[in-house]
């Protein structure tokens, strides 16, 4: 259990920078997730701090423990990785108990620690199997087991889930936040499954080739994404061209999004520079024509596609020739489906963001 | 940081520091050799006399015809074998497991002579033959080495091409007959030329092992001129002289097998066939007069394979005198010259095959683990030098050490060092073949879950690595074992006084025409070869031909 720091850590991999100047903190007992998309680095920056690799520049930190030139087997770490990387000439005991007796724990405390941890992943019956003998979720059960039961440090996990089949990722998600609940090991999570980062985490990282793209908890990533990145990265949203207009009280601006005057937070764009308006597609509501006269923040359009997907239906609302925007509608929200070609009127919340282009 | 790198690096150089010693350092001191004039300065005199010698041209023209007749034949009879073996459920078809067994028991040297026993001058079925008036043409020449070594080597071609039958996707058939073609139409134009490279890499092997062969040649070549013949030759001729002729043929070889080897490389391995999803076509069960005419086939093989073993087992326990076989008599007196006299040899054969056998396994475990999975430019160079020996037959090999290593800085001549390097040299790129195998199978998380549960790198790759190994690394140890006790060509010029081994006193025994004795030293071979095996297959549970 330990607060993970990592400082300006930098890798290129030959001439390919990989990660450029990454700073984070994880604090000590969270589950945190680093997320992104395949080739941002995220590995590599998991595999850093375990040590399988070396940083170019910047430092690696256990609490106060410098350990960025600490070998692996020395860190105090557990893995758990994507393929699981059970020893196949092994019984699913001997895996566990692998990391024990290298610590040269005596006999009996092995067996009963073994034999505990194993009934709290559920294999109590299945010691004496070969990892062959197992179902994917099975070895992943034992693969958790095996990192957990020497109490480790930091707890890393790469894209552990991802080898899985859907149903049973959803309660291996559940098993894994519950052991780690229970044993409050700081705990990275590396994935490219929003929904995976979004459920599991108290805080996430997304990464963007090589940088942090924005820190926080999964509801400031959702709602108030940093930048266009992220907003399409998690989750769906429009990012639509604006050009700022001018600033308005309380932290606003005006923006003009196909001669629409928008009120939208200010992300630091100049008035008079381009920028990027935010909004995801289901915080648009739609309103007939009348009931929106007065209210601000309307764009109008013509509905151009409609998908239906039970729960909700997706509209895509042409403004003119070149903006299209998206709109998810629940059910039960509207009594009645949009017409193909109907005329409406879109609401844009004012608490969206106007980034930087 | 230096824990982690440290190890390996050392290790690698060491590596390569043995493999340049024993491997290119040979070469290279033979190389030179070939460029030496009489007084012993720079010179082409070697490469002049090959060129206006008659009898070494005629020697490298012979030994490129035998080549490719000995390929040529080989694949005709292991293709169309593996593929009733592999298309097909007859009768006795269990029985083909047994073959590659054959090949790796039964010495060569062993075979040249139970052939002789029943073809050669004096072999049994001559002698009935020619009892009822027929006269069948002398063994000796390229009659006895074509069938010989197309026996010994059909093996190679077969198991090849059962493993890319194996492999292939049946669907690719169905696709074929859906589209029109008959199934005698879709095995030539859709089958065939799928595995065809395939064959053709492993008929390109048995080439290079027909130039390099050097027991059958010498035993059954009469007086072909051929080149392992004229090198071996050369080599006697001028001992503690000049070497300049022993190696320039020696060179000429190599030439010779890195020229094939790079066309298999360069042309033939890159139109090998990768399939995406391998389910081969269930076999056959095949009509009775169809299932017979197999089973026989099949059968005649087994026979011809294994028939050797027999004829030098019964010879071994019957009377002899000089070439003179009297069948249908028994007698203990040839496995008691054995006993009485033959001690050194079998303590040798022993004593330098579990040698290197042990640290030739070791070495290759090594070298194949820092070539695939620490890579690095220095692991890289490691890989070619451990090819190397590829390019070298038996006997080059053997003249490039013995040039090297019977004077200079280092002097192993007469140690027992020599010859189990010798045996060692010569299996390498097959030892590491099969260990890296193993190794690519191994994922590289395996190794990192250890170091991250505490356990050091070179702690893990003896507790991770090898145990995962282990299955490869044994089979590989016992064909290492097989063919280093029946190892003659790099041996028999590399051993001096009191380092006798079993294939060289059987090989001067047959030379000496005493048939007996030769029979009943290979009698002794052959149980040497396969007690050892058969113990460690059924204690370790050892799957021979996992990787094949």
């Amino acid at each position: 259990m330990a607060t993970i720091t990592i400082s300006n850590v930098s890798k290129a991999f030959g001439p390919t920078p990989v990660l450029k100047g990454v700073n984070l903190s994880v604090a000590n007992g969270s589950f945190f997730t680093l997320l992104g998309p395949s080739g941002c680095g995220k590995t590599t920056l998991l595999r850093t701090i375990a040590g399988f690799l070396q940083p170019d520049t910047g430092h690696v930190l256990f609490d106060d423990q410098d350990v960025t030139h600490v070998p692996v087997h020395r860190r105090d770490i557990g893995m758990v990785f994507q393929d699981y990387a059970l020893f196949p000439d092994k019984t699913v005991f001997a895996n566990v108990s692998y990391g024990l007796r290298a610590r040269g724990i005596e006999r009996q405390s092995v067996e009963r620690l073994v034999r505990e941890h194993l009934d709290r992943v559920g294999l109590g019956h299945l010691a004496d199997r070969h990892p062959a003998e197992l179902s994917g979720g099975q070895r992943q059960r034992a693969a958790l087991a095996r990192a957990l039961i020497i109490k480790p440090q930091v707890l890393l996990m790469d894209e552990p889930l991802s080898n899985l089949d859907a149903k049973l990722r959803v309660t291996m998600r559940e098993t894994i936040l519950d052991l780690q609940r229970a044993s409050k090991i700081t705990t990275i999570f590396v994935t490219h499954d929003q929904e995976e980062a979004l459920s599991m985490s108290d805080q996430i990282a997304i990464m963007d080739r090589g940088v942090i793209a924005q820190v926080g908890t999964p509801e400031d990533l959702y709602e108030r994404p940093a930048n266009a990145y992220v907003a399409d990265f998690i989750g769906a949203a429009n990012v639509l061209s604006v050009r700022v207009l001018q600033r308005a009280n309380a932290g606003h601006i005006i923006a003009s999004l196909a001669g629409n005057e928008l009120r939208c937070v200010d992300g630091g764009v100049t008035p008079g520079g381009e920028g990027k308006l935010i909004v995801r597609p289901e915080h648009i509501q739609f309103g007939s024509a009348e009931a929106t006269i007065g209210t601000k923040n309307v764009v109008k359009g013509q509905v151009t596609r409609r998908r239906y997907l039970g729960a909700k239906t997706l509209y895509s609302v042409s403004v003119d020739a070149d903006l299209t925007i998206a709109v998810e509608h629940h059910a039960g929200l509207y009594p009645r489906p949009l017409e193909l070609g109907q005329i409406v009127d879109m609401v844009v919340p004012m608490n969206c963001l106007v980034v930087a282009s | 940081m230096r824990t982690r790198i440290l190890p390996w690096g050392l290790l690698t150089a060491a590596c390569i520091a043995l493999n340049v010693l024993f491997v290119l350092y040979p070469l290279l001191t033979l190389t030179g050799n070939s460029f030496r004039a009489a007084d012993g300065g720079f010179g082409f005199d070697g490469f002049i006399q090959f060129f206006a010698n008659p009898e070494y041209l005629e020697a490298l023209r012979n030994t490129i015809l035998l080549g490719i007749a000995v390929t040529t034949t080989a694949t005709l009879i292991g293709v169309p074998f593996a593929f009733i073996v592999v298309r097909h459920d007859f009768p006795l078809k269990g029985l083909v497991a047994l073959l590659p067994i054959a090949t790796i028991i039964i010495p060569e040297v062993i075979i040249c002579q139970s052939w002789l026993l029943v073809l050669g001058n004096n072999g049994f079925v001559t002698r009935a033959l020619r009892a009822i008036g027929i006269f069948l043409p002398s063994f000796y020449g390229w009659g006895g080495m074509i069938v010989v070594m197309t026996l010994v080597y059909y093996t190679y071609i077969y198991l090849g091409t059962l493993a890319a039958l194996r492999g292939f996707d049946g669907q690719l058939e169905e696709a074929s007959r859906s589209l029109g073609r008959s199934p005698f139409q879709t095995t030539f134009r859709v089958v065939l030329p799928t595995v065809l490279p395939a064959i053709l890499v492993n008929a390109m092997v048995v080439f290079t092992l027909v130039v390099g062969n050097f027991a059958i040649s010498i035993i059954l070549g009469g007086h072909v001129p051929l080149l392992s013949i004229e090198t071996y030759n050369a080599f006697v001729n001028e001992m503690g002289g000049n070497p300049v002729m022993q190696s320039t043929l020696s060179l000429v070889t190599i030439v010779l097998v890195a020229a094939v080897l790079f066309v298999q490389k360069r042309v033939v391995e890159r139109r090998l066939v990768q399939m995406t999803q391998g389910r081969a076509p269930a076999a056959v069960r095949v009509s009775s007069w169809q299932g017979i005419a197999f089973a026989g086939f099949v059968l005649f093989i087994v026979l011809l394979s294994f028939l050797p073993l027999v004829t030098m087992f019964v010879a071994a326990f019957t009377e002899s005198r000089g070439p003179m076989v009297r069948w249908g008599s028994f007698s203990l007196a040839g496995l008691e010259r054995v006993l009485a006299f033959g001690r050194e040899p079998i303590l040798n054969s022993l004593k330098f095959a579990s040698l290197a056998t042990v640290a030739g396994t070791c070495f290759a475990v090594l070298a194949s683990y820092l070539i695939v999975k620490k890579r690095s430019v220095a692991s890289q160079a490691l890989d070619y030098l451990a090819v190397l020996p590829l390019t070298v037959s038996g006997t080059v090999l053997g003249i490039s050490l013995v040039q090297t290593f019977n004077s200079g800085p280092i002097i192993l001549t007469g140690t027992s060092l020599i010859m189990v390097v010798t045996y060692m040299v010569h299996r390498l790129p097959f030892s590491i073949r099969s260990a890296s195998s193993a190794l690519y199978n191994v994922p590289d998380s395996l190794e990192e879950a250890s170091i991250s549960l505490g356990v050091a790198p070179l702690k893990t790759f003896f507790k991770v690595v090898v145990p995962v190994m282990s299955a490869s690394v044994a089979s590989a140890f016992v064909l290492m074992w097989a063919t280093t006790m029946s190892e003659l060509s790099a041996s028999v010029v590399v051993y001096s006084g009191g380092l006798e081994t079993l294939p060289i006193t059987i090989f001067r025994e047959i030379d000496s025409g005493r048939v007996g004795l030769a029979s009943a030293y290979g009698a002794v071979l052959v149980t040497l070869i396969v007690v050892p095996i058969g113990l460690a297959v059924k204690i370790f549970r050892i799957k021979l031909f996992a990787t094949k």
